[in-house]
C-alpha cells in the first residue's frame, strides 16, 4: 500500500517527514484552520511548499484561511474535474438548503453593508422559518438535509436555533471563493449592475 | 479539462468528497487506497477503496496534535447506536469486525430498548434514525432505509487493531441480539454475511475511531 506522495516524503529527513505528515493531518483532518505557529511544516516556507506538493498529489491544495492560519481544500483543476464528472456533488435538496443559508446569512447582509470582509463567517443566522418558506421543502426533508449539512460541517447551528455557514467554507481556494461569490450575486440579484458586470467579465474570457 | 488531472489525485479527491468508494470486483486500486474485497455466496461481491493518509496517519492524530475532533450531532446517541450495530453484526468476536453479517433495524431498536428500557420506543426510533443517517454518511454503517437493514461500513475495517480488544470487551458486556421477527436476518442462525478477504490489511490503522463525519 503506497501513497501518491511517498517519493516526496522519502526525500525528506525523518524529522522533516514527521513535521510534514503532522501538518498534513492537521489541515486535512482538522475541523478548523490551524495556526502556523504550531507546525514547523507551516512556518517554514520550504517545508510548506513540500506540504503543498504532498497535498497536490491527492487533489488538494494548501489554503490560507487568515493571516498565519492554514487549512486545505480541493485544488482548482481537480474541483473543476469533479464538477464536470458529477463526483461528490451534494443532493439537490441539500444544495437548495445550503444556497438559502448562504443567501440569507452572507449575500443579503453583505449587500446591506453588514458584512464587510469577504469571509463566509456570518453573525446573521438563517432561521427555520426562512428555510421553510424559501426552500418549500416538507419538514422531514428539510430536517434530513440540515442534518447532512451539519454532519459535513457545511453549516453550523447558532444558539438562536438558526444556521450560518460552517467551517468547510474556510477550505475554499481564492478562485473557488470568487466563483461562489459571483454565483451568489447571479442567484440573488440577476438584474443588478454587479451581475451584469460578472456576466460581461465571463463573456470576455 | 478531462485528462489534464492526474488519475490518482482525482480518485483521492473523489474519495475525500464521497467517502470510501464502492467499485466493481477486479477494478484496480490507485495509489493511496486500501482495497477491501467483500465476498458474498463464496464469490467476490464487490470492492471498496478506503483512502489512506501519508505514512498511514489517521484522524486519531488530531488527539496528539491537541486539535478539535469533528463534532457529531448527539454524539453519545451515535456512539451507542454504532456499538449496538457492532454487537449485532460482528458474529465472530475472535476475528475482525468487518464485514460481519447483516442485521435489521428492528433488531438494533430491540437492543437499544433493552439497554435503555425507560425510554419510549418512538424516542429510540428518532435518535436511532438520526444516528443511522450520520453513521451511514460517514461510512461506519451501510443503512438500507427501505429494506430496514444495517451492515457495517468499510470504515469499520480500518479500526486500529490495538483498539479491537476493547471493542470485543464492549460487545461481550452487551446482551445478545434479540431475534426481531421470523423473517428477519436475526432469526437466521447461520452467518449469512460474507467473510472478508482483506489482502495486506491485517494491521489496518487507516481510519479514526471517533465516528467523525466525512467531509
Amino acid at each position: 500500500m503506497t501513497h501518491p506522495a511517498d517519493d516526496l516524503l522519502a526525500a525528506l529527513s525523518e524529522r522533516q517527514r514527521d513535521e510534514v505528515v503532522a501538518a498534513w493531518a492537521a489541515v486535512e483532518y482538522g475541523r478548523e484552520p490551524v495556526e502556523e505557529v504550531g507546525f514547523a511544516a507551516l512556518r517554514d516556507p520550504a517545508l510548506r511548499e513540500t506540504l503543498r506538493d504532498v497535498l497536490r498529489r491527492t487533489g488538494r491544495d494548501l489554503v490560507r484561511a487568515a493571516p498565519r492560519q492554514w487549512t486545505s481544500g480541493y485544488a482548482d483543476d481537480v474541483r473543476r474535474e469533479l464538477v464536470e464528472r458529477g463526483w461528490g456533488a451534494l443532493p439537490e435538496y441539500d444544495r437548495a438548503v445550503l444556497t438559502t443559508i448562504l443567501v440569507h446569512s452572507v449575500a443579503i447582509p453583505r449587500s446591506e453593508g453588514h458584512l464587510t470582509d469577504d469571509s463566509w463567517a456570518s453573525a446573521v443566522p438563517t432561521t427555520m422559518a426562512e428555510l421553510r418558506e424559501h426552500t418549500q421543502l416538507a419538514r422531514g426533508k428539510l430536517s434530513e438535509a440540515l442534518q447532512r449539512l451539519r454532519t459535513a460541517d457545511l453549516i453550523r447551528p447558532t444558539r438562536t436555533a438558526g444556521y450560518v455557514p460552517g467551517a468547510q467554507f474556510h477550505r475554499l481556494t481564492p478562485a473557488a471563493r470568487t466563483l461562489l461569490q459571483e454565483e451568489l450575486v447571479l442567484a440573488a440579484g440577476p438584474g443588478s449592475p454587479l451581475a451584469a458586470a460578472i456576466r460581461a467579465g465571463r463573456g470576455e474570457q | 479539462m478531462v485528462g489534464a488531472v492526474d488519475d490518482a489525485a482525482l480518485w483521492a479527491a473523489r474519495a475525500r468528497a464521497e467517502g470510501a468508494l464502492a467499485l466493481a470486483p477486479g477494478a484496480a486500486a490507485p495509489d493511496g487506497f486500501r482495497r477491501l474485497v467483500e465476498l458474498g455466496d463464496g464469490s467476490v461481491a464487490g470492492a471498496w477503496l478506503v483512502p489512506v493518509g501519508p505514512d498511514g496517519v489517521t484522524p486519531a492524530a488530531l488527539r496528539d496534535l491537541r486539535l478539535g475532533l469533528p463534532a457529531l450531532d448527539h454524539r453519545n446517541e451515535a456512539s451507542r447506536v454504532l456499538a449496538v450495530c457492532l454487537r449485532c453484526c460482528w458474529t465472530d468476536l475472535a476475528g475482525e469486525p468487518w464485514p460481519g453479517r447483516e442485521t435489521s433495524v428492528a433488531a438494533v431498536l430491540g437492543m437499544l430498548a433493552d439497554l435503555l428500557p425507560t425510554r419510549l420506543p418512538q424516542t429510540h426510533h428518532r435518535f436511532a434514525v438520526e444516528a443511522f443517517r450520520q453513521l451511514h454518511d460517514s461510512g461506519w454503517l451501510r443503512w438500507r432505509e427501505r429494506a430496514g437493514t444495517i451492515r457495517l461500513g468499510p470504515r469499520v475495517a480500518g479500526w486500529p487493531v490495538s483498539e479491537l480488544e476493547a471493542l470485543r470487551e464492549l460487545c461481550r458486556t452487551m446482551p445478545a441480539p434479540i431475534p426481531a421477527s421470523g423473517s428477519s436476518p436475526e432469526a437466521r442462525h447461520e452467518d449469512s454475511a460474507a467473510r472478508a478477504v482483506v489482502p495486506g490489511a491485517a494491521s489496518g490503522e487507516e481510519t479514526g475511531t471517533t465516528g467523525e463525519g466525512a467531509e
